[in-house]
């Protein structure tokens, strides 16, 4: 049982660290905590659901998805962020709270409130390991998310555009001063991260053949505190931050109590808190 | 080659550079000098475009680069040297070297002039893959001004390139800032507080007080005036009067 809770923590793991990337490479480089999240998960779910009903393409959805998750990004930090650029703090909160309650209702406006499936057959196959059943779908989140983890690493670090992107988070000012276009590297940050935010939306609606206007919800608080967890502003943080809050919840929930489940998450961000303010990966200031 | 005329500039209220009219010719070196909160950092920031003038022209050749954003005025051949050096300092060395030519688009180029800088500042090869925030001062120093030369300036503005060093490191920066002028002819404004230093390198200087040029001249002559020797090189009333 504890391997196969270990797997179940995992898989949900992964999408919360999905979401929480995003959190953090805009937390990063704004200073700004986008309650949207949540939201942009959504649209990717609803793009592919959408899409994949009309056209029976799985391609087509998963591209459909993405798009709309990506275009919710661009169009947030457009008029959303950027109008609000150099305000206090809490201006740029209050418009994303603002935003995400904008997005669910318009979900709710388009797509009705009750929930759709995701009518998609996968394949059915589990794999026994360590006397944990794992079906091809869990296999498939987690090859995913890590490959995208991957990528997304690979470009912050490797590439010149994501240099450019971790030298606007540390120093916008010196970042213009050596012809860095902040407001592309906004964008591409943006980008990248209601990207990763659209797959794990997308992923969710066929894990649980579900999807609502209220599904970025909760998973979008969750993978906030898995932000914090891991050290706000930390790409490595946002990851360990998600896995281990996905663990945790699902430990807490076979091994104490199930209806407690959501609660064993937030449980765990106070604890770590309490013992490491700044995070699991945090940086000191 | 570049010319400020009549520059006004706000800092939100505050009235921080007052009708400035500044010139540098080619391969120049043009000192500003004058006390904290006189306005040096300020003028620079509204010539590489991080500050918008309020009104005033800046021009760069034959360009007018008034309205233009920090990107532009790079690519028109301006490099800014911020003060306290602002490195991208959880990247390597080379990652800031490479980041300085960013806005280049011969980037073939690119590796032959890194490897100028390290032969200019050889402490840089050595510390090529090391975290940029864990380098000494003087060495920031260094790499602040690689970082600004890799995107290939002709005129190089100089912010306090001497703050919170040791007098022989600032000695060694100023060595440097003299071969970058001489070998490569590179025009520099340079702002600095301690004139001593300032007025040692440059070719003329300006003095700059509450936002206001109070005089202006050949090093050598400011060197000589009374008011200059009284308050910037702590020289006694008494010592220049009788």
């Amino acid at each position: 049982m504890f391997f196969q809770q270990l797997v179940n923590g995992l898989v949900s793991g992964c999408v919360y660290a999905l979401i929480a990337l995003g959190y953090t490479m805009i937390f990063g480089i704004l200073g700004i905590v986008n309650f949207a999240q949540g939201e942009i998960y959504m649209f990717g779910a609803f793009g592919a659901v959408t899409v994949y009903a009309a056209t029976g393409s799985l391609a087509l959805a998963i591209l459909a998805g993405l798009g709309a998750a990506c275009l919710v990004g661009v169009l947030l930090e457009r008029f959303a962020f950027r109008p609000l650029r150099g305000t206090h703090p809490l201006v740029p909160l209050i418009s994303a709270i603002g935003a995400s309650i904008l997005l669910s209702s318009l979900a709710r406006f388009f797509f009705g409130p009750e929930d759709r499936p995701f009518p998609h057959e996968f394949s059915a196959a589990t794999y026994t390991v360590f006397s944990a059943h794992i079906t091809g779908m869990q296999l498939t989140i987690m090859g995913i998310s890590a490959a995208l983890m991957t990528a997304l690493w690979l470009f912050l670090t490797m590439s010149r555009h994501g240099k450019a992107i971790q030298a606007v988070a540390m120093d916008s000012d010196a970042a213009r001063l050596s012809g860095i276009n902040v407001n592309r590297a906004y964008v591409a940050t943006f980008l990248s991260g209601s990207a990763l935010s659209g797959v794990a939306g997308m992923l969710m609606a066929v894990y649980y053949n579900a999807t609502s206007p209220t599904m970025g919800l909760l998973p979008g608080l969750k993978a906030f505190s898995a932000a914090i967890l891991g050290g706000v502003g930390s790409i490595p943080g946002a990851i360990i931050g998600g896995l281990v809050l996905g663990v945790a919840e699902n430990l807490g929930a076979a091994y104490l109590s199930s209806n407690f489940k959501d609660a064993f998450a937030f449980i765990a961000l106070v604890l770590v808190l309490i013992i490491r303010p700044r995070g699991i990966m945090g940086q000191r200031k | 080659m570049l010319r400020l005329s009549n520059i006004h500039t706000y800092y939100g209220n505050i009235h921080a550079v007052k009708g400035v009219s500044i010139h540098v010719n080619p391969g120049e070196i043009v000192a500003l000098i004058g006390g904290n909160g006189a306005g040096k950092s300020t003028i620079l920031r509204t010539i590489s475009g991080i500050l918008k003038p309020a009104s005033g022209t800046i021009h760069f050749g034959s360009d007018d680069i008034t309205s233009l954003g920090p990107e532009s005025i790079l690519r028109t051949g301006i490099g800014h040297v911020p003060e306290g050096r602002r490195l991208f300092k959880g990247l390597t060395v080379r990652d800031n070297l490479i980041l300085g030519a960013y806005s280049r688009r011969d980037r073939d180029r690119i590796d032959d002039d890194i490897d100028a800088m390290e032969r200019l500042f050889p402490i840089l090869k050595k510390r090529k893959g090391q975290i940029a925030g864990t380098l000494s001062g003087g060495e920031q120093q260094m790499l602040a001004m690689a970082r600004a030369m890799m995107a290939r300036p002709g005129v190089l503005l100089l912010d306090e390139p001497s703050m919170g060093l040791a007098p022989i490191i600032t000695a060694q920066i100023y060595a440097q800032i003299k071969a970058l002028n001489l070998g490569e002819g590179l025009s520099m404004l340079l702002v600095e507080q301690n004139a001593r230093l300032a007025l040692n390198l440059a070719h003329r200087g300006y003095v700059v007080e509450t936002g206001r040029i109070v005089m202006e001249g050949t090093t050598g002559e400011l060197r000589e005036s009374n008011e200059i020797q009284r308050a910037y090189l702590g020289k006694g009333y008494r010592e220049v009067w009788e």
